[in-house]
């Protein structure tokens, strides 16, 4: 019996570290190789804490050089140790992630991993060395000693749930889909005005915290904390856990740290002493075996009792293209608070662009670009490829910065700003290549968007969990009328990555209102869109400037741009030729053969 | 092996796909497609988003497994076919997106659609057929490709399947994000090379108004089945194509 509580506790212990690293690494898509370092921080500070006070004159039963600990409980320390882990991670993560992605990010926490392991081994004074930290005293609970396996098994057990609950739990909440809009394309989840940096700090000090607890317990149950236990190994079998289960899934994570876990004692009974060289040799086949068979895990994304309960619920269903008849734009459901800065005069230039210029490597891209975008307005931006169309979205949203030129919105330039806080200002952009977040449903892209959601915050999730809920229920309804608005007619759970091109288009179009903005650039929402569909969008475009919006578009349909457009604005190697309403233009011939062909 | 029956051409049958029924793990998208391509045709699929275009390019170039349904090409039934047997007998496909290398030059991009073709000169000789067809391709040749904007990234990609030399390409939205000028340009070239070369083409496009004027035979899908096919002089002469999707 106490035997399999050990086994079940070392299992426990493994499902904690891969459970919250299966945060960043699942959902944030950031690899950390420093999980155990930080399980080791946890260990350290609790055992630190809790080994008795040295008492002058009377040696305390340290087996190396450490003088005593603070005498603390168990519990305050297990708390200190928490936010020790929570604050060095978000520390050391915070200069690393505003700049650092992917393989650097790697190279950063495979350092400090190693970093970390040296100094358990050799700070002697303080770690006790090679030999570690003990006796550290076991953890209490009611005023009674926890000595046996199966009563720290009760609790680790508890702990353990909790943190499936809380992983779980921020996955799945708005602040999780950032953490997946990063994922997916980070550019995009900016330019519908989220902050990216503060929620990927967040979530390496959370996995760090929870590693932290883990530590801790680690500490009291084995009575040491020694540098074998937290070192490289510990956090690469980590990773091997959120890989074999599944990224983004905690379920995959505790069914892989169950298989995992259980190998060793499995083997030592089956074979013995050599175990240890079996032990190897199938966790490496397993990878590799389910690397080449299941390459998103035991239990790919998307897939839990979640899904089980709306495969009864909801058949997935195409629905009939509705008629054509565009709703009014009355019909437009208002999903945001618009931050609509009171009415201003119906004439006034929106924004204001002058001067802009810039070059790539020599090659002028944008020539003192100067127009105005009006209120209730919808301008066409139109000109031969390579005219600088795009680039010169870029250059007003701040996605790049201009070499001159200033962009004012309603009177307050905006040049200083990054893209998110461009579009918190108003205005936002969507991007010729969709930029879509593929492994997210369509609802969850255009929830994305919406601002002002409590449930991006961590804390408030904590505090306020049924409230958050509640609200992001509303949320999703919000982006489901968007989506029906725009014309996006399949499945709204659909992940995008499954829809048609059109569709695709479709959703884009709807994240971009979802952002509540004033002012939207659309860089060829159209293209590929099958005519039918054309025409609603056009409508849908249309209502939104009747409702005030301002709105600049790129487009290469001449139907779209002679629809839709009240004016237009002529780019040829990235100079304004001409501006005017599109009947003049197309009355120039030098434009016509330029861009309509002769 | 015998055309299948059809009413307007007498051309010899390139590529015949029948009964073609496929999809992504449980979801199916294709029910009953069949559709046959001539020599030198131009073959155009219009549809609704969603309707099964994509897929049936896809299927045709063997990124989908067939559930059933045969693909006969140049008489040989290729429905087991890898992908890369495909390309070497002679197929191209095109993407709607993302079908270049983007850390690579315009010109390595071009070198690397010719591909599987050994004679140097052929070589030369089609990529001066790219160049004049697209100058700025030329122009632009030591650009790192993905430096490009967004519509000359599309020229690229179809540079690179006129490259290939395949006498029949699979085209997905060649005009998405080309400016009028040149789609009328592109869509007269592609008309000029299934004249004079025999080269065969399939075509799904959005750009009704574009592809109708080129198009020998026209297919409309509907959620995944043929709903009608046409000659493309019926096609261009009906008014109410969208009413169909």
């Amino acid at each position: 019996m106490e035997y399999y509580a050990d086994i079940a506790i070392q299992i426990m212990f493994l499902m904690m570290l891969a459970l919250s690293l299966n945060l960043l690494i699942g959902y944030t898509g950031e690899t950390s190789m420093a999980q155990a370092a930080f399980y080791g921080v946890g260990a350290y500070t609790a055992g630190l804490l809790t080994l008795p006070v040295a008492v002058a004159g009377l040696e305390v039963a340290t087996s190396s050089g450490v003088a005593g600990g603070q005498g603390w409980g168990f519990w305050p320390a297990a708390g200190v140790a928490v936010l020790v882990s929570f604050a060095v991670a978000s520390a050391i993560s915070l200069p690393a992630l505003s700049r650092v992605r992917g393989e650097y990010l790697i190279l950063l926490t495979l350092a400090f991993q190693l970093v970390v392991t040296q100094l358990m081994g050799s700070l002697t004074s303080v770690t006790g060395g090679a030999f570690g930290l003990t006796p550290i005293p076991p953890m209490t609970l009611f005023g009674e000693m926890l000595v046996r396996p199966s009563q720290v098994a009760a609790v680790v057990g508890l702990l353990t749930v909790l943190t499936l609950l809380i992983c779980w739990g921020l996955g799945e909440s708005p602040f999780g889909r950032i953490l997946k809009g990063i994922r997916e394309h980070e550019s995009a989840v900016r330019a519908v005005g989220k902050n990216t940096v503060v929620p990927k700090a967040v979530v390496f000090g959370i996995a760090a915290a929870i590693a932290g607890l883990a530590g801790a317990l680690n500490a009291s149950y084995y009575q040491v904390a020694a540098p074998q236990s937290f070192n490289l190994d510990v956090s690469i079998l980590a990773i091997g856990v959120v890989i074999l289960g599944g990224v983004a899934n905690p379920l995959g994570t505790v069914v892989a740290a169950v298989l995992l876990g259980s190998l060793k004692p499995v083997l030592d009974s089956l074979v013995g002493d050599d175990a240890i060289a079996w032990r190897g040799v199938i966790y490496g086949l397993a990878l590799v075996l389910v690397m080449r068979y299941r390459p998103q895990g035991l239990i790919p994304e998307h897939r839990g009792p979640r899904d089980l309960v709306n495969r009864f619920r909801r058949r997935p269903e195409t629905v009939e293209r509705p008629s054509t008849q565009a709703p009014a734009a009355a019909k437009a459901p208002s999903p945001a608070p618009t931050s609509t800065s009171g009415p201003v005069q119906e004439t006034a230039a929106v924004l204001t662009i002058a001067g802009m210029t810039k070059s790539f490597g020599g090659v002028k891209a944008v020539k003192d670009v100067t127009f105005d975008l009006t209120r209730g307005q919808i301008t066409a931006l139109v000109g031969p490829n390579g005219a600088g169309k795009t680039t010169l979205f870029n250059l007003i949203t701040n996605t790049i910065r201009a070499d001159e030129g200033t962009v004012s919105l309603n009177g307050v330039p905006v040049d200083g700003l990054s893209i998110t806080g461009v579009a918190r200002r108003g205005m936002a952009r969507s991007f010729q290549d969709g930029r879509l977040f593929e492994r997210l449903s369509a609802i969850d892209n255009v929830a994305m968007a919406i601002p002002g959601q409590e449930g991006e915050n961590p804390a408030l999730l904590a505090l306020r969990p049924f409230r958050s809920r509640t609200r992001e229920r509303a949320t999703r309804q919000d982006a489901a009328d968007l989506l029906r608005f725009v014309g996006m007619n399949q499945d709204p759970h659909t992940l995008v990555s499954d829809l048609s091109y059109g569709d695709q288009k479709l959703v884009a179009i709807a994240r971009l209102i979802a952002t509540g903005a004033d002012v939207l650039l659309l860089d060829e929402p159209t293209s590929g869109v099958d005519p039918s569909a054309v025409e609603h969008v056009i409508d849908v475009i249309k209502g939104l400037r009747d409702e005030g919006k301002t709105i600049c578009l790129v487009e290469h349909s001449v139907h779209m741009v002679e629809r839709l457009a009240d004016r237009a604005v002529f780019l040829d190697q990235g100079q304004v030729l001409a501006q005017g309403s599109i009947h003049e233009l197309m009355a120039r011939r030098e434009l016509t053969e330029i861009y309509f062909g002769a | 092996m015998e055309p299948e029956e059809r009413t307007s051409t007498t051309a010899r049958d390139r590529l015949v796909a029948s009964n073609l029924v496929c999809g992504y793990g449980k979801r199916s998208v294709l029910h009953d497609v069949s559709l046959s391509v001539g020599v030198g045709e131009v073959v155009t699929i219009l549809g609704h988003n969603g309707a099964g275009k994509t897929t049936v390019l896809k299927a045709l170039f063997g990124l989908v497994d067939l559930d059933a349904g045969t693909v006969t090409h140049e008489g040989r039934d290729i429905s087991r076919s890898s992908t890369s047997a495909r390309v070497l007998g002679g197929i191209s496909y095109t993407p709607a997106t993302g079908s270049i290398f983007r850390d690579l030059t315009v010109r390595q991009n071009l070198e690397l659609g010719a591909f599987t073709v050994r004679d140097p000169a052929v070589r030369a000789e089609r990529l001066g057929q790219v160049h004049g067809l697209f100058p700025i391709l030329g122009d632009r040749g030591n650009q790192v490709a993905g430096r490009l904007s967004g519509g000359q990234q599309r020229l690229l990609s179809i540079g690179l399947a006129l490259m290939s030399g395949s006498e029949l390409l699979l085209l997905d939205e060649p005009s998405l994000g080309i400016a009028p000028s040149l789609v009328q340009e592109l869509f007269a070239t592609i008309r000029e090379l299934t004249r004079t070369a025999g080269i065969s083409v399939v075509l799904v496009e959005q750009n009704v108004r574009a592809a109708l004027p080129i198009a020998d035979h026209v297919y409309y899908l509907r959620t995944g089945e043929i709903l009608l096919s046409e000659t493309g002089a019926e096609a261009a002469a009906r008014d109410d194509w969208w009413e169909l999707f």
